[in-house]
C-alpha cells in the first residue's frame, strides 16, 4: 500500500518561479527515501509542501486515502527534523524533546516522561536533560532534535539536510541515529540532502531532482548503474563519471564509440540501441571504477578499449587510490579509482588503461539521454 | 615564494576577546606550535572545530598577533611584520570579491591601487588568466555576482595569484559549496596550486579534502599539533588515539580490550587468539582496541546481530552495522554480500591498531603496507 503518494505536484511561488514542476512518487510504509539534488533543484521545497509549510499549486498530496493539500500543517502529523535542529532556546533539553507532545495534548505527564527519558537513552542525551540548548554541542543538539521527532508517533518523518551542519566525524554516527529512529518508527520517510554520498547511504530509494523536475527514481545501484541521462549519471557517484564527446561509428558489421583520442568497440548487446545513432554525436561515459591497469583488468585489455592518459595526480583513499589524468591529443581530464595504490614514479607518464566496455554509457549529445537505458 | 616557519607560538586570548560560555577559558588557542612549511610545499591543517586551525593560519598571515613564539619567511622573521606588507594571498569562506566589478576588475584593482602601469597589469592579468585555465577568460568579463559559488571562489584565487604571493593562505575555501562542486573545484585547485608552485597552507575540517589537497597533513586539536604526516602516515602509524579514530572513513571503533597470555578477551568475554608477532610485542593486560572497516575478517570467529547493511554502490561496497559489546563497529563487505541478521567476526591482525588503556599513545600500529 502506498502511504504516501505525490501526484504532479507543481509549486509556483508568486515570482512566477516554477520550483517543483509535475512531480510525482510514492513512499510505501516503512520506507527511507531521499531527495537529491543541487542547490535549487526544489527537493527543500517539496518537503515543505509534504509538511504544509508551503500550498500546493497543483497536483495533490495524499496521506494514505486523504488528500491533505489544504490541511494545516499541525494536523497532518508529520514529524520533522530541520538542518538547524530548530530547538528551542530558552527551553532545556527536556521542554524541547517533550514540546510536540505537549502542544498536541493527549499525553498524561506519566506517559511525557516515559517517552523523553527512553528517546534520550537512545540518543544518549540522558545526561543533558536540564541543560539548555546554547550548552550543548552541534551534534548533541542535532541528536535533541532527532529525539524530538522519536517521542511523537508521526504518520511521515521528514529530514532537511540535518546533518549538514555538523563536522565530517560527527556525520556517520549521525546517520547511524537517523537509522535507528526510522527503524524503530518504521513509518516512511522522506529526506532531502544535496549530498549524493549520504542519499546512497541512507535511501531505500532515491530520487534525484533538478530546476523542479524529477529526473529519475529508483534504488541506488539503478541510479548509479542505469541513469536514464547525463545529469543523473554526472550527479551520483564519486568521483563523477568522466564524459567524452564522441561519434558512433559503424564499420564492417561492428560499431564502435570514437573520441578525440581513442576508439573503442562497442559490446554485442549495445549494437541495436546504437543503431539508430551512426555518425551521430554522442557523449560516453565511463565511470571512475570502469578503468583499468591493463595487468589487472578482469577482461583482456585491446586496442580497441583502451585510453590512454598523462598521470597528474595520485589522491590515496582507503580503499586504493583515485588516479586523475588527461588525454594526450584531446587533452581531456579523466579520473580513475584503483583498489591499489598507484606508485608515484608513475606521475607525469603516459599510462594506458583498460575499459570495462559493458559498463560504459551512452547519451544522446542533444538530449541528454541516455541510449542504453530507460525509455 | 617561501620556506614558513612557525617556532615555539602560544596564542593565548584575553578574557574580554573569549566567549563566556566556553569550559576551557585557561587553554591557550595554540599551544607552542612548531611547523616547517618547504618551499612549495601544500599543507593542509585538519581538525575539529576550535582546534585552533584557522587562528594558525591567521597567525602566519598576520591577521593575529602572537602571545609567544615567532613565525618566519625564509629566515626572516615577520613577527611583527603586518600582514599587507607580509606578501600573502588569502583566499576564504566567503568569497569577499568586490561585487561592482567585474571578474578582471577584481584581479586589477590591486595594481590600481599600488599604482602600476596598464601595461605590467594588463601582461599579468593576461598571464593569469592563461595558467588558471579553460573558461576563465569568459569569468573575467562577468560582473562577480553573476557567477556561481564555485566560478567565484576561482576568481578570488585568481586575485591572489595576480599578486605573485610567497604564501598562499585558504581558510575552507570550498565549504560553502554543494558537495559535487566541492569535488570538481578542489580538483580545480590542487592544478592552480601545481602550477604556481606557491607555498600553500590550506585549513579545511573535511579530513578527505585535507588529504586530498596537501603534501602533508597537520592534525590539530585543542591548540596543538598532533601530528604531521602524509595520509599514509597518519592512517598507519597515527602518533595517537584521537589521529587514529579522526582520520579514516567510517571512524575506526575503540574497544577496551585485555591480553591474557596468547588471547585477547574483549569485554563481553569473546576470546580471539592473537597472532605470533603481536604476542611477541603487546605488554598483558588491559588496553585498548582500535579497527577499522576493512580491519575484520568476515564469516570467521564470533557471531554478532546485525543492525542494519548499508550499501554503497557507488563505492562498490557495503557496510555491515553491529554491536561489539556494546561499542558501534562497522565491517567492510563485498556489495553483493548477502542480508543477513547474524554475521561472524574476526580481527585480522596484520590490520589493528593497540592503544594504552589508561592514555592515548599508541603500542602497535600496522604501519604503512608492503604493496609491490
Amino acid at each position: 500500500m502506498a502511504v504516501i503518494q505525490v501526484n504532479n505536484l507543481t509549486k509556483q511561488f508568486d515570482n512566477d518561479k516554477i520550483a517543483v514542476n509535475n512531480v510525482s512518487f510514492r513512499v510505501d510504509e516503512g520506507e527511507f527515501l531521499v531527495l537529491v539534488g543541487p542547490s535549487g533543484c526544489g527537493k527543500t521545497t517539496t518537503l515543505r509542501l509534504l509538511v504544509g509549510l508551503e500550498s500546493v499549486s497543483a497536483g495533490e498530496i495524499r496521506f494514505g486515502d486523504r488528500v491533505v493539500n489544504e490541511i494545516r500543517p499541525r494536523d497532518r502529523n508529520v514529524a520533522m527534523v530541520f538542518q538547524d535542529y530548530a530547538v528551542f532556546p530558552h527551553m532545556n533539553v527536556f521542554e524541547n524533546i517533550a514540546y510536540g507532545l505537549r502542544s498536541r495534548g493527549g499525553y498524561s505527564r506519566q506517559e511525557i516522561r516515559e517517552r523523553v527519558d527512553k528517546a534520550a537513552k537512545m540518543f544518549r542525551i540522558e545526561p543533558l536533560l536540564k541543560r539548555k540548548p546554547r550548552q550543548l554541542s552541534g551534534g548533541e543538539r542535532q541528536r535533541v532534535a532527532l529525539a524530538r521527532a522519536m517521542v511523537r508517533d508521526a504518520d511521515l518523518y521528514l529530514f532537511d539536510e540535518p546533518l549538514s551542519n555538523l563536522d565530517a566525524q560527527l556525520r556517520h554516527g549521525a546517520r547511524e541515529d537517523i537509522m535507528t529512529l526510522h527503524q524503530e518508527k518504521q513509518r516512511p520517510a522522506v529526506y532531502v540532502t544535496h549530498d549524493q554520498s549520504e542519499a546512497m547511504a541512507l535511501g531505500d530509494r532515491i530520487a534525484v531532482m533538478r530546476d523542479g523536475f524529477l529526473e529519475q527514481i529508483g534504488t541506488g545501484s539503478e541510479l548509479y548503474n542505469q541513469p536514464v541521462n547525463l545529469f543523473v549519471a554526472f550527479f551520483i557517484g564519486a568521483p563523477s563519471i568522466n564524459l567524452f564527446d564522441a561519434t558512433i561509428e559503424a564499420q564492417n558489421g561492428s560499431y564502435y564509440v570514437r573520441t578525440k583520442d581513442f576508439r573503442a568497440l562497442l559490446p554485442e548487446r549495445f549494437k541495436a540501441k546504437v543503431a539508430d545513432h551512426v555518425d551521430g554525436r554522442v557523449i560516453l561515459g565511463i565511470r571512475p571504477e570502469d578503468l583499468h591497469v591493463p595487468r589487472k583488468a578482469p577482461f583482456e585489455v585491446t586496442e580497441d578499449n583502451t585510453v590512454e592518459g598523462v598521470l597528474n595526480e595520485i589522491e590515496p583513499t582507503s580503499s586504493g587510490c583515485a588516479a586523475y589524468l588527461n588525454t594526450v591529443e584531446g587533452e581531456k581530464d579523466f579520473v580513475a579509482t584503483f583498489k591499489l595504490r598507484l606508485p608515484a614514479s608513475y606521475l607525469g607518464q603516459t599510462i594506458p588503461l583498460g575499459i570495462n566496455m559493458d559498463k560504459i554509457h551512452l547519451f544522446d549529445a542533444r538530449t541528454e539521454k541516455s541510449l542504453l537505458y530507460g525509455s | 615564494m617561501a620556506k614558513v616557519e612557525v617556532r615555539d607560538v602560544v596564542k593565548r586570548y584575553t578574557a574580554a576577546q573569549e566567549d563566556a560560555s566556553r569550559f576551557d577559558r585557561d587553554r591557550p588557542a595554540l599551544d607552542h606550535i612548531n611547523l616547517t612549511i618547504e618551499d612549495g610545499e601544500i599543507i593542509s591543517i585538519v581538525g575539529p572545530s576550535g582546534c585552533g586551525k584557522s587562528t594558525l593560519l591567521r597567525i602566519i598571515a598576520g591577521l593575529e598577533s602572537v602571545t609567544s613564539g615567532q613565525v618566519l619567511y625564509n629566515d626572516y622573521d615577520v613577527t611583527d611584520v603586518e600582514p599587507q606588507l607580509r606578501g600573502v594571498g588569502m583566499v576564504f569562506q566567503d568569497y569577499a570579491l568586490y561585487p561592482t566589478m567585474k571578474g578582471k576588475g577584481n584581479l586589477q584593482y590591486y595594481f590600481e591601487v599600488h599604482q602600476r602601469t596598464e601595461e605590467e597589469m594588463e601582461a599579468r592579468t593576461r598571464e593569469v588568466a592563461r595558467i588558471m585555465g579553460v573558461g576563465f577568460d569568459l569569468l573575467m568579463g562577468q560582473k562577480t555576482d553573476t557567477l556561481s559559488g564555485g566560478e567565484q571562489q576561482r576568481v578570488a584565487i585568481g586575485r591572489c595569484i595576480v599578486r605573485d604571493p610567497l604564501v598562499f593562505l585558504m581558510d575552507e575555501p570550498i565549504s560553502n559549496l554543494d558537495a559535487k562542486l566541492r569535488e570538481s573545484t578542489r580538483i580545480e585547485i590542487k592544478r592552480m596550486l601545481r602550477r604556481f608552485k606557491v607555498t600553500t597552507v590550506y585549513v579545511t575540517h573535511d579530513q578527505q579534502e585535507a588529504i586530498f589537497m596537501g603534501d602533508r597533513i597537520v592534525v590539530m586539536r585543542f591548540g596543538k599539533i598532533e601530528q604531521v604526516g602524509t595520509y599514509d602516515d597518519l592512517y598507519y602509524t597515527p602518533a595517537n588515539l584521537f589521529v587514529a579514530t579522526f582520520i579514516g572513513s567510517p571512524p575506526m571503533s575503540v574497544l577496551p580490550v585485555t591480553r591474557n597470555g596468547a588471547a585477547l578477551v574483549l569485554g563481553d568475554g569473546s576470546r580471539f587468539e592473537l597472532s605470533d608477532e603481536l604476542a611477541a610485542v603487546l605488554p598483558d593486560g588491559p588496553m585498548r582496541l582500535g579497527m577499522r572497516a576493512e580491519g575484520w575478517l568476515v564469516d570467521e570467529g564470533v557471531a554478532y546481530p546485525v543492525r542494519h547493511i548499508e550499501r554503497i554502490p557507488t563505492e562498490q561496497a557495503a557496510f555491515i552495522h553491529t554491536m561489539v559489546d556494546g561499542v558501534h563497529v562497522t565491517a567492510l563487505v563485498p556489495l553483493d554480500y548477502p542480508q543477513v541478521d547474524e554475521v561472524r567476526l574476526a580481527p585480522n591482525w596484520e590490520q589493528m591498531y593497540f592503544f594504552s588503556a589508561t592514555d592515548e599513545s599508541p603500542l602497535y600500529t600496522p604501519g604503512i603496507p608492503e604493496l609491490f
